[in-house]
C-alpha cells in the first residue's frame, strides 16, 4: 500500500516529516514532495484548488501499486472547540458548491469526529458545529478518484476559535499545534493502514502473472482473463504452485488461456477445493 | 456495536428514530439529507465497511411494497416483498447483497406506517385472494429485530389481516419477539439452512446450524408455522453426504409433516452482482468454483445444477409431504435469497 499525506503549509507538515523521517525530493517540481518507503507527504499550499492539484500530482508520482490511502492533515477554526483539539472529519461540505462527502468511519477512531466545511476565504465567523478550513473538499474530490472512500480521511486540529481569532495565530503556533496532534494522526494512519492491508492481501497479484504476461505478451483483455484464471487457481488450490507442463506445451496465447482454464475447472471439481 | 449513525433530516424526530438512537447513546450522530448520499456513493468497499458498518436511519419514499420475483412463491398466486431494512448483520459469502449494494451500512426505514399502508393497498386490490408478503429479501427479517422492533410492529399488523401471510426469513436464533407472544397462523418463520460445512465456512457471523435447529425445534414446539429454505445450494463434490447429514439432523428435531413449506434453489446471481463480488473477494473459493454465465446470470453448469437439485429433492421428499415442496423454478430464479 502507499499512503499520501496532504498538508497546506510547511509548518503543518514539518512535525510529520520529522517523526516519519521523510526526505525531500528535488525541488523544481510543481509541489514539494517528501517520501520514505511507502509514505509520502505533499505540501499543497492554501485553498481547495491547490489541495486538489497537489493530491492528483502526488498520487501519480507515488505510483499505483497496491491500494492508495490519503490523509489530509491541517489546521481549522471552530466557534468554541479548544485550540489543540483534534478531529477526524465525519462529513466534508464544500461551502461554495454545496457538495458533501461522508468519509466512511469504519475504523476505531482515536479522536472524536466533527463536520468540516471548506471555505474559499479565511473564515472568522463560525456557524454551527463545523470546523472551518480551506482544503478538505478539494482533497476529498480528488483522492476519492484514486481509491476507495474508506481510505480517504481528513484529520484536523483546532488552531483558532472565537477566543483566539485567526489573526492572533502565527505559523509557529500552528506548528506547535500540529506537533501536538501528531499522535492522533499516527493512530489514524495505523487504522487506515490496517484497512489497506486487508485490500492488499485479498487482491494479491498472482505469482505467475507478471512472468506469463512478459512471456506471452497478452492483450489487455487477455491479461484480465489470465489474472482471473490465476486468482481462481490460487483460491481453489490454496496457493499450490501452478503446474507448468500443460501451459508450457501451448503454442499461442489462446492455447495458454485454454490450458489454464482446463486446469482451473478440473481443480474446481476436486473435493476440498471449496473448503 | 454501532459506532456511527446517519440520520435523515426528515425522520430525525420520528418516534422510532428516537427509540433507536436511545439504544446507542455513545454513537456519533451525523445528519444527512437523503440516505443515498452515503449509501449509493461510488468507490466504496463493501468488504471494508462490513468490518464496522454504520447505521443509517431513513424514510422510505413510495414503492414500499413490490412484486416478488416469480419464483419466490410458496403456494399463493400473489407475492410481494417489502424491505424495512437494507443489508444484514451476517456476512454470508454467497449473499447477493454484496453484489447489489455499494455500501455495507445498515439502512433502516423507520416509517413502518407507510409500509403498512402499502400492504393494505395491495390487500384491497387483491379482492379477498390470499397474498404472501416476504420481509427478508434485502435483509434478515429477525437478526436486527432487537434494534428495529420489526416484529412488535408487523406481527400484530398481519395478525389482524388473515388474508395475508407474512414470511419472516431468517438465520437468527433470537426468538424473544416470537416466544413472548402466541403463534400467529399467518406469520411464517422460514429458516435458511445449509449443510454444516457450508454454514461454518460461508455464513460468517450467522448462528450455527445447531442453533438454528434448536430455534426451529423450539418454535415448532410452540406452534409457530415454519418454513425451510434450502437456498442457495452450494456445490461441493461431497454434497450428497452433506445434505444427507443435514436432513438427518433436521428431521430428527422437527416434524416434516407439520412444515408449512420447504423451498430449494441453486446458487445463482446476476452477472453484474457476481462481477462486483469477485472484485471484492477475488480470493474466495466459492466464487472461483465451476460456474458459468447463462442469459445474464452466473450459476453452476446446467447439468451439475440439475443433478444436485434432483438428488436433494429426492431425499427431501422422504421427509416432507410433496405439497409443501416449492422448488425455485428454472425460469426466472430470484437473484439470491436470505
Ligand atoms: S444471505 Fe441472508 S443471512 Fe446471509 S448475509 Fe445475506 S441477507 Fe444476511
Amino acid at each position: 500500500m502507499r499512503l499520501l499525506i496532504v498538508t497546506a503549509m510547511l509548518c503543518e507538515a514539518r512535525p510529520v516529516m520529522d517523526r516519519l523521517k521523510l526526505k525531500g525530493e528535488p525541488a523544481g517540481e510543481p509541489f514539494r514532495l517528501y517520501r520514505r518507503e511507502d509514505v509520502a507527504l505533499v505540501i499543497s499550499g492554501m485553498g481547495k484548488a491547490a489541495a486538489a492539484a497537489a493530491t492528483a500530482w502526488a498520487a501519480e508520482r507515488i505510483g499505483r501499486e497496491g491500494p492508495l490511502a490519503f490523509l489530509n492533515f491541517g489546521s481549522a477554526g471552530h466557534g468554541h472547540f479548544a485550540t489543540g483539539e483534534v478531529f477526524v472529519a465525519q462529513e466534508v461540505l464544500d461551502q461554495g458548491s454545496g457538495r458533501k462527502w461522508f468519509p466512511p468511519l469504519v475504523f476505531d477512531r482515536p479522536c472524536p469526529a466533527a463536520p468540516v466545511t471548506t471555505v474559499d476565504r479565511i473564515e472568522t465567523v463560525f456557524e454551527g458545529q463545523a470546523l472551518y478550513e480551506m482544503e478538505a473538499s478539494g482533497f476529498m474530490e480528488t483522492a476519492q478518484r484514486f481509491t476507495t472512500a474508506e481510505l480517504v480521511h481528513c484529520v484536523k486540529f483546532v488552531s483558532d476559535n472565537s477566543d483566539e481569532p485567526v489573526a492572533t495565530v502565527d505559523l509557529e503556533r500552528i506548528g506547535i499545534l500540529a506537533e501536538q496532534a501528531l499522535d492522533t494522526l499516527l493512530a489514524v494512519i495505523s487504522e487506515v493502514r490496517s484497512l489497506a492491508k486487508i485490500l492488499q492481501e485479498s487482491h494479491p497479484v498472482p505469482d505467475a502473472f507478471q512472468d506469463m504476461m512478459g512471456r506471452w505478451r497478452f492483450s489487455v483483455t487477455q491479461g484480465r482473463q489470465l489474472r482471473r484464471l490465476l486468482e481462481r487457481w490460487s483460491a481453489l488450490s490454496g496457493g499450490r504452485p501452478l503446474p507448468r507442463e500443460p501451459v508450457n506445451g501451448a503454442r499461442s496465447r489462446r492455447e495458454v488461456l485454454k490450458a489454464l482454464e482446463h486446469l482451473v475447472e478440473r481443480e474446481a471439481m476436486i473435493p476440498g477445493s471449496h473448503r | 456495536m454501532i459506532d456511527v449513525i446517519y440520520i435523515e433530516a426528515e425522520i430525525a424526530d420520528h418516534p422510532r428514530t428516537r427509540a433507536i438512537l436511545e439504544r446507542f447513546p455513545k454513537a456519533t450522530r451525523i445528519p444527512c439529507e437523503r440516505y443515498g448520499e452515503i449509501f449509493n456513493r461510488k468507490a466504496q468497499s463493501f468488504r471494508l465497511q462490513k468490518r464496522k458498518p454504520s447505521l443509517i436511519l431513513a424514510n422510505k419514499h413510495g414503492h414500499t411494497v413490490l412484486p416478488a420475483p416469480p419464483a419466490y412463491g410458496i403456494g399463493a398466486e400473489k407475492n410481494y416483498y417489502f424491505s424495512h431494512m437494507l443489508n444484514c448483520l451476517y456476512d454470508c459469502r454467497y449473499c447477493f447483497l454484496q453484489g447489489m449494494y455499494r455500501s455495507a451500512h445498515y439502512v433502516v426505514f423507520v416509517n413502518y406506517e407507510d409500509f403498512e399502508a402499502g400492504i393494505d393497498e395491495i390487500l384491497q386490490s387483491a379482492g379477498g385472494e390470499e397474498v404472501h408478503f416476504f420481509s427478508g429479501y434485502d435483509c434478515d427479517s429477525l437478526a436486527f429485530d432487537g434494534v428495529t422492533g420489526f416484529c412488535d410492529h408487523f406481527l400484530p399488523v398481519f395478525a389482524a389481516r388473515p388474508q395475508a401471510l407474512l414470511e419472516l426469513r431468517t438465520k437468527s436464533a433470537r426468538l424473544k419477539p416470537l416466544l413472548e407472544r402466541e403463534p400467529i397462523s399467518n406469520c411464517l418463520v422460514a429458516y435458511s439452512l445449509s449443510p454444516e460445512e457450508v454454514a461454518s465456512v460461508h455464513e460468517h457471523g450467522a448462528p450455527s446450524l445447531e442453533r438454528r435447529l434448536d430455534a426451529l425445534a423450539t418454535l415448532q414446539g410452540r406452534g409457530w408455522p415454519l418454513g425451510i429454505r434450502l437456498d442457495p445450494v452450494i456445490y461441493d463434490p461431497r454434497y450428497k453426504d452433506r445434505y444427507r447429514r443435514l436432513f438427518s439432523r433436521l428431521f430428527d428435531r422437527i416434524d416434516g409433516d407439520k412444515l408449512h413449506s420447504v423451498s430449494l434453489g441453486p446458487f445463482r446471481l446476476p452477472e453484474s452482482f457476481f462481477k462486483k463480488m469477485v472484485r471484492e473477494y477475488p480470493d474466495e473459493p466459492l466464487l472461483a468454483g465451476p460456474l458459468e454465465r447463462r442469459e445474464g446470470m452466473v450459476s453452476y453448469g446446467r447439468e451439475l445444477e440439475v443433478e444436485m437439485l434432483r438428488w436433494i429433492e429426492e431425499k427431501l421428499l422422504d421427509h416432507i409431504p410433496a405439497d409443501r415442496y416449492f422448488p425455485l423454478t428454472e425460469k426466472n430464479l430470484p437473484q439470491a435469497l436470505v
